[in-house]
């Protein structure tokens, strides 16, 4: 039989299969009244301890629970154990970021939640890219990774919801330019809320839990998530 | 490196659709990539050459066309293509608002099969 030739106007995102995945998730998020942030930075940008300094004070409101994503090691799982939150460790062993498939994955070994923080691999890069059904994105960006990192990963600020700047405490130590920050991030992502916090010294953590809740209530409310951008 | 797992999405995505339509090969697919989707062109020719062996696309061709991103003043109306992923009006200077670049769409792709496929 002669073999004939055609061509095919796909115009298919090539990320289908993980906006397809996580539109189902998103449904099953909003059918259990649950509300998903999904919380991007850099390795040692103070994802974990910004958790460990606001958990206790979350779970007395909600029932909350944390998806811990690392490459390896159960370390992050292990700190956040007891701090009232339900806790599930993700390793992908090599992969840059977790997808809607790996998240939907431990869901079953969740109790019933409020509210459930997705902590993404360590990385400015990958995570930005893959959408996993959260209602609102976090970006924790440290002082001490240096002031060009929102120039320098666009994609990861444009897609926030709110930037966390994280470690201020170290403000007078470090050579830091955060006026010039603020303008870009200003610039790059106007929509965004940018929270100023210290974790480790549990210092200025209002605004951020006062964030989070507003998240909360923004669901229950039925409105739509709180994201800008594109994503 | 999500440019694997970006390449694994593309021989499933063309993959599926050319055994839907009853085609025994992929000659070539063509991609369009915009510069604000942290997508290196390389790393993913790379990546897709790495797996298609053992595919219908084995010996296909990967074209990709990079997009700029695309600008749109709210203020004045003027659409403009920068190269840059944020950036005053060139006519007015107000803040103007990213609209198109940061695409990732297998816009085409062209196979071979008894007639054509069953749906070409």
């Amino acid at each position: 039989m002669a073999e004939a030739k055609v061509k095919v106007a796909l115009a298919r995102d090539l990320l289908n299969k993980n906006k397809l995945a996580a539109a189902d998730l998103r449904k099953g998020f909003a059918g259990a009244g649950l509300t998903v942030i999904n919380i991007l930075g850099s390795p040692g940008a103070g994802k974990t301890t910004l958790l460990e300094a606001s958990l206790p004070q979350l779970c007395r409101d909600f029932r909350v629970g944390v998806i811990e994503g690392d490459l390896f090691t159960s370390r992050d799982a292990e700190r956040l154990a007891g701090s009232g939150a339900a806790v599930v460790q993700i390793n992908t062993e090599g992969g840059c970021h977790l997808d809607a498939r790996l998240v939907g994955g431990v869901l079953d070994e969740l109790p019933d939640l409020d509210l459930l923080f997705i902590e993404n691999v360590g990385n400015l890069v990958c995570p930005a890219g893959f959408d996993l059904g959260e209602d609102a994105r976090a970006v924790v960006l440290s002082i001490t990774e240096g002031d060009d990192k929102p120039e320098k990963y666009p994609q990861t600020f444009r897609t926030a919801d709110a930037v966390i700047l994280n470690k201020t405490d170290l403000l007078p130590y470090v050579s830091y330019n955060l006026p010039d920050v603020l303008t870009t991030l200003g610039r790059l992502n106007p929509a965004a809320a940018v929270l100023q916090v210290s974790a480790v010294k549990n210092e200025s953590l209002a605004p951020w839990l006062r964030w989070v809740r507003a998240v909360v209530s923004g669901k229950k409310e039925g409105s739509e998530s709180v994201s800008g951008g594109i994503r | 490196m999500h440019e694997l797992s970006l390449a694994c999405a593309l021989v499933e995505e063309v993959g599926r659709d050319a055994k839907a339509r009853g085609l025994s090969r992929v000659t070539s697919i063509r991609l369009v990539v915009g510069r604000g989707a942290n997508v290196l062109p390389q790393a993913l020719e790379s990546s897709f050459e790495l797996i298609k062996a053992g595919t219908v696309m084995a010996e296909a061709q990967l074209l990709i066309e990079m997009r700029e991103p695309e600008f749109y003043c709210k203020r004045c109306g003027l659409r403009e293509c920068r190269d840059t992923l944020w950036a005053n009006c060139t006519a007015c200077g107000s803040p103007a608002e990213l609209t198109g670049g940061a695409e990732l769409e297998i816009r085409e792709y062209e196979g071979e099969g008894p007639h054509g496929g069953s749906k070409g």
